[in-house]
């Protein structure tokens, strides 16, 4: 059948392949901070879990999560993604309990239980142009969190402060936010450092 | 009647694979707009979802908890999720291994079932599931259909090794690189994700150009290339379907010389007669159905002691299911966003010149749908110019507004009618130009829109930063202001994509009948 001059010939083909491929593929690697799914794991071991079914988003009562093309590179396509000033989440965890593999830890409907463990990012605030910081008062992002006075509290004229520690970067604060460009952002790159390592 | 119920069986299962995105798309409809929101669907999301939202209530909504019963059925074929139990293709599982180097229990456990069901009977997940080869019959169907007519279709006949490198390449490359390449390309996967983008996003994803290109390979290249000799899927279930108990082989008897029935018909392109298909067979049995003999049929060799332990640990699986819970609001506010915020979002930026305040209001109206009312394409600018060495207490506010139930802004106003006006009243130009600083429109008013504000509307093209200047003319000397102004327009999918591949289709179906035609067409004159 196979003799082995075609088996040497196919496999120094096929290795040649791998090899070149893998050394593009490993070597055009972006990283670009995206906000993700609840209970994700840190953006350089995410990519290597999820095994793009899908399921997540399909779930999303919200429509939040969507998925990425080719602007995060090729090891970024197809994982789930949420941008907050389209759709927030809502912190229902479906996703979590949906998704296969290790990529969304899995973690109850819980209120408290969320704010001790997620952390999609966290949100901050530009006094520079947020209008209640700008002799305006306004205090809509206050009544979106999920967590007010926890997450998010108002001092004086409804100026909100965001609690670092607190907050679990739904970004519901960035959808509501009537500023354009909105005044208030959720940053993803704070989920490294509370993230599971693998 | 084997063949009816394999049929069964491939369009059942292509039916999953399209309903459940579907069904999933109806639900988050109803999650969306509520109970009897059939009206608010119909004017945020337009007539097709207001006909859809129509259908869920008719059919699934007078169930009793439709939104918890349809989120406990979710997935594809590569990995699916049932009241529960997950099931997950075997390459996802080795994937998920090879890249993440992390052994993650329950999707090994999720894999059980696909490898039991591939020892009992062989590669059926190929002949009798696999979505891709329900569709490729159709196609292999229209081939033979078209060969007689077309001359340049082609058989290009490879080795059956090559979906064993594919896989083995793949491997390595996932190995190294640490990306699930599995889920980029195969077809089976692809399909499934296609009817979901096609609803959710309303467009179709990268892999959609995969997918035709794949069928045009079929078409016209090679027939049933992709399973006989590309799949890595099915090489993989091959290496499994070897040890298999159920397996079509000779029952005894001769065959009659001169008969390759089996190998003629035989969707895999395998040498039956000779005995050389046990490897790659599919169990499809269109070999023994047409066998004029009789020699050909199923064979199982069953070894107790090896098939009882696996039938019931199947069966434990199976009926093991957990089912469900209902999803349990735990004090979060569940709400749509779309219904709580209906914004109407605006930016206001003040200057000033000299002794002259130039006010800024931008407001990117969209109307009713909310989901469009962040793409601020069509944009209004509202100017207001004062003096303020006369009237230091004045403001933007005091032109624009006055609050009727508030005697004293009303007496405010009605001072400042005796008094001096700072309001700018002459001639204004506005100049929008982008980023390089080339011009895109120029506008001008000779006197105020109203009261004392100036008003424009511009539709911009595309997002990005842009500049306006603002050049007004006191005393005949001119005075120029300019805003940063960002226009951001959310991404969001159209029907576009899907119109070009359309398109694409069609035009290679018009070319090859107006070859057809142009073939038949007796010679002019």
């Amino acid at each position: 059948m196979v003799t082995r001059r075609v088996f040497l010939k196919t496999s120094i083909l096929f290795g040649s392949i791998a090899l070149g491929g893998g050394i593009s593929l490993a070597t055009g690697r972006k990283e670009i901070p995206v906000v993700r799914p609840p209970g994700a794991k840190r953006e350089r071991d995410f990519y290597k879990s999820c095994i793009r079914c899908f399921q997540c988003g399909s779930i999303c009562p919200n429509t939040a999560i969507r998925f990425m093309g080719l602007e995060g590179g090729v090891s970024n396509l197809f994982t789930p993604y949420i941008v907050p000033r389209d759709q927030a989440c809502i912190l229902c965890m479906k996703c979590t309990h949906v998704c296969p593999t290790d990529a969304l830890e899995k973690i109850p409907d819980d209120k408290e239980v969320i704010l001790e463990r997620v952390k999609m990012g966290v949100a901050r605030v530009d006094t520079s142009i947020c209008f209640s910081y700008n002799g305006r008062t306004c205090g809509v992002c206050y009544y979106a969190c999920p967590y007010p006075d926890v997450a998010l509290s108002l001092l004086v004229f409804a100026r909100p402060v965001v609690h670092y520690d607190k907050c679990v970067g739904c970004g519901a604060c960035e959808r509501a936010c009537i500023h354009i460009p909105q005044a208030i952002r959720v940053y993803p790159e704070e989920r490294e450092k509370h993230a599971k390592k693998n | 009647m084997l063949r009816r119920i394999r049929r069964f069986v491939e369009y059942l299962s292509l039916a999953i694979i399209i309903l459940i995105p579907f069904v999933s798309y109806l639900n988050y409809l109803r999650q969306a707009y509520g109970k009897n929101g059939f009206h608010f669907a119909e004017v945020s999301g337009g007539w097709f979802v207001g006909k859809l939202f129509a259908l869920y209530e008719l059919t699934l909504g007078r169930l009793e908890d439709p939104v918890s019963l349809i989120d406990s059925i979710k997935g594809t074929f590569w990995s699916i999720t049932l009241f529960g139990l997950k099931i997950s293709d075997p390459l996802a599982g080795i994937g998920h291994i090879l890249t993440s180097k992390v052994f993650y229990v329950p999707l090994l456990l999720s894999l059980l079932i696909p490898l039991l069901l591939t020892i009992l009977f062989g590669r059926a997940y190929c002949g009798w599931m696999c979505p891709i080869n329900t569709l490729m019959e159709g196609v292999d169907r229209i081939r033979t259909g078209l060969a007689g007519r077309v001359k340049w279709i082609r058989d290009v006949k490879m080795d059956h090794s090559i979906k064993y490198w594919i896989l083995v390449a793949t491997i390595l490359l996932m190995a190294v690189t640490g990306i699930p390449l599995f889920a980029y390309y195969l077809p089976y996967l692809i399909l499934g994700r296609e009817v979901y983008h096609i609803l959710f996003f309303k467009a179709l994803s990268a892999g959609a150009i995969l997918l035709v290109l794949l069928l045009l390979f079929e078409l016209f290249i090679s027939r049933r290339g992709w399973c006989r000799y590309l799949c890595p899927s099915g090489a993989f279930l091959s290496l499994v379907g070897d040890f298999s108990f159920i397996k079509v082989r000779h029952k005894g008897g001769t065959c009659p010389d001169l008969c390759f029935e089996c190998d003629r018909v035989c969707p895999m392109g395998l040498e039956v007669r000779e005995g050389r298909h046990e490897r790659e067979c599919t169990n499809c049995g269109e070999c023994v159905i047409v066998c004029p003999q009789g020699v050909l049929g199923f064979d199982m060799r069953i070894k107790k002691g090896v098939a009882i332990p696996i039938l019931i640990i199947l069966l434990i699986t199976v009926f093991s299911l957990v089912p469900s819970r209902a999803h349990h609001v735990a004090g979060l506010p569940h709400y749509g966003y779309a219904e709580n915020y209906p914004q109407v979002p605006t930016n206001e930026q003040t200057k000033e010149v000299d002794n002259y305040v130039v006010s800024l209001t931008t407001i990117f109206f969209q109307g009713i749908k909310q989901e469009l009312s962040n793409i601020p394409y069509d944009t209004q600018f509202y100017i207001h110019v004062y003096d303020k060495s006369i009237d230091p207490t004045h403001s933007p506010k005091d032109a624009v507004f006055v609050n009727p139930f508030d005697p004293e802004a009303k007496k405010k106003k009605e001072e400042k009618k005796d008094g001096i006006d700072p309001s700018y009243r002459d001639k204004l130009l506005l100049t929008i130009l982008d980023k390089e600083g080339r011009k895109i429109a120029t506008y001008s008013l000779d006197f105020p829109y109203e009261e004392a504000i100036y008003r424009f509307r511009h539709y911009f093209k595309r997002p990005g930063e842009y500049l306006l200047k603002v050049s007004f003319y006191p005393d005949g000397k001119e005075k120029i202001v300019t805003f940063p102004v960002s226009i951001e327009i959310s991404k969001k999918g159209s029907y576009l994509t899907t119109v070009i591949l359309l398109i694409f289709v069609l035009g290679v179906g018009a070319y090859v009948f107006y070859r057809k035609r142009s073939v038949q067409a007796p010679p002019a004159g």
